[in-house]
């Protein structure tokens, strides 16, 4: 379980990112951070994983206060996904996706098995793929490596800021689909950044709804469709609140549960 | 008598002149980068350091050869005459593009990768050895490159300073007005700085990360 408490951040030049945030992940559920570009939501996400220092406020992991970690075992205990991918363009596909566990120090058999199954079950032949570059690969099939690379270090948490947002639309939804599909059978505790209302729905158990560094409402997907608690929250559901909410009931049977 | 057969008349001189003019390039050019490539890596954690550390370096670059030779000469122990001098200016020549690249090839490399790399959980020397170095490889190079080859040419002038190498022929042909004897130093001079130059650029892309554009 993860747990923010009131807090605040202020860049350099006087950007208040953060100004007051709580809210807490339980175990194995997925949680959506949404809101308009500059609220807040990247900076939130990485506090979590330490690459952002809240200037006050504490986050806590399985209730132990995240500062009492050591800043790198954390971070090779927490997937890491981001929109630009970020793979290492000199290494290879099967290299890119070992760099956590070679980082954790695992034994090449080990690490050489463990790859195979992480690029299977992102549904890419380790025989074909393995040894290819980055640049060699679609954009969709970049965020494939993205993903198995986050996962191949078995974290419990998996960070994932706008992963599908420099995808085409179709690209888009077959990873979402796919991830949603995954996330049945691993049960991973996500926190989850978009800015796109459909995507929040889609993915999330909950929805957190930031603005100007204050989640303005958190509740399940239903609870914000139907009750949305402020005008804000209201106006980032448009005029789409009826088709959302039966885009939630469809989507709600093919998620996991935590 | 022609320069070919100047130089075939005098082969063991001119070999032995060339040995020379490698070990001063040579060993210059390793110290160089025994240096630089760690204060270039030290100037991208400590921006503020950069401007100075550049500009310094930059206005060394900009002394003439000669003149820094010469201001060597009544320094003790890296001053004087012979080879410690020479290696002392060759060094010190060399330090400009070498720096300058490491710290700008650094600095290039993509944000995010960085930031992944960091979010994964490398420690700060783990993203210099596995992400930053490797990436800027081939900027690093080409400041190498740059440095070895300017360096060959200014050697030439350590033969004034009694650093032996192939500017002996030089300077001994200028004083006998002797064309051919001035050729068979510089002739050798450049055929070593575009051997060094095409050697360097193979090291470069066999150790280099691989190029882009072959795919998608």
């Amino acid at each position: 379980m993860i747990e923010l408490r009131n807090l605040t951040k202020t860049f350099p030049g006087g950007v208040r990112a953060l100004r007051d945030v709580s809210f807490s992940v339980g175990r194995g559920e997925f949680v959506v951070l949404i809101g308009l570009s500059g609220c807040g939501k990247t900076t939130a996400l990485k506090t979590i994983n330490r690459l952002v220092k809240p200037d006050s406020g504490t986050i806590a992991i399985d209730d132990v206060r995240s500062a009492e970690w050591d800043e790198i075992s954390l971070r090779r205990n927490i997937g890491y996904v981001i929109q630009d991918v970020g793979l290492l363009p000199h290494l290879t596909v099967a290299q890119n996706v070992a760099i956590v566990p070679r980082l954790r120090g695992w034994k090449g058999d080990r690490i050489k098995e463990k790859v195979e199954r992480m690029l299977a079950m992102v549904n890419l032949d380790p025989a074909t793929f393995g040894d290819r570059y980055p640049h060699e690969l679609s954009g969709g099939q970049q965020q494939r490596i993205g993903v198995a690379r986050a996962l191949a270090g078995d974290p419990e948490i998996v960070l994932m800021d706008e992963p599908f947002g420099a995808l085409d639309p179709i690209t888009r939804e077959e990873l979402q689909d796919e991830f949603l599909k995954l996330q049945q059978q691993i049960h991973k505790t996500i926190v989850f950044v978009t800015h796109d209302i459909f995507e929040a729905v889609k993915m999330g158990n909950r929805i957190a709804v930031m603005k100007d560094g204050v989640v303005e409402q958190i509740d399940t997907v239903e609870g914000i469709i139907e009750n949305p608690a402020s005008e804000f929250v209201r106006s980032f559901l448009g005029r789409h609140r009826d088709y959302l909410a039966r885009f939630a009931e469809e989507m709600a049977s093919q998620k996991a549960q935590p | 008598m022609s320069f070919v057969e100047f130089i075939l008349s005098r082969k063991v001189e001119v070999l032995s002149a060339t040995l020379q003019h490698i070990r001063l390039t040579g060993i210059s050019v390793a110290l160089a980068v025994g240096a630089g490539v760690p204060v270039g890596v030290m100037l991208t954690r400590f921006p503020w350091l950069a401007r100075w550390v550049l500009g310094v370096a930059g206005v060394i670059q900009t002394i003439p050869s000669l003149a820094l030779l010469g201001f060597l000469l009544p320094l003790p122990l890296i001053g004087g005459i012979g080879t410690t001098p020479a290696v002392v200016a060759l060094f010190l020549y060399s330090l400009l593009a070498i720096i300058r690249n490491t710290y700008t090839g650094i600095r290039q490399v993509d944000p995010a990768i960085k930031e992944a790399a960091r979010g994964m959980g490398m420690t700060d020397m783990q993203v210099l050895r596995m992400v930053e170095l490797p990436l800027s490889l081939p900027m690093i190079m080409a400041g190498i490159r740059i440095s070895a080859v300017v360096c060959v040419g200014i050697a030439t002038l350590c033969a004034a300073i009694g650093a032996g190498g192939l500017g002996q022929f030089i300077f001994r042909g200028i004083s006998m007005v002797n064309n051919a004897m001035i050729l068979a130093g510089a002739v050798p001079a450049a055929v070593l700085a575009l051997c060094l130059d095409f050697l360097l650029g193979r090291a470069e892309k066999h150790f280099g990360p691989p190029t882009r554009g072959a795919g998608i």
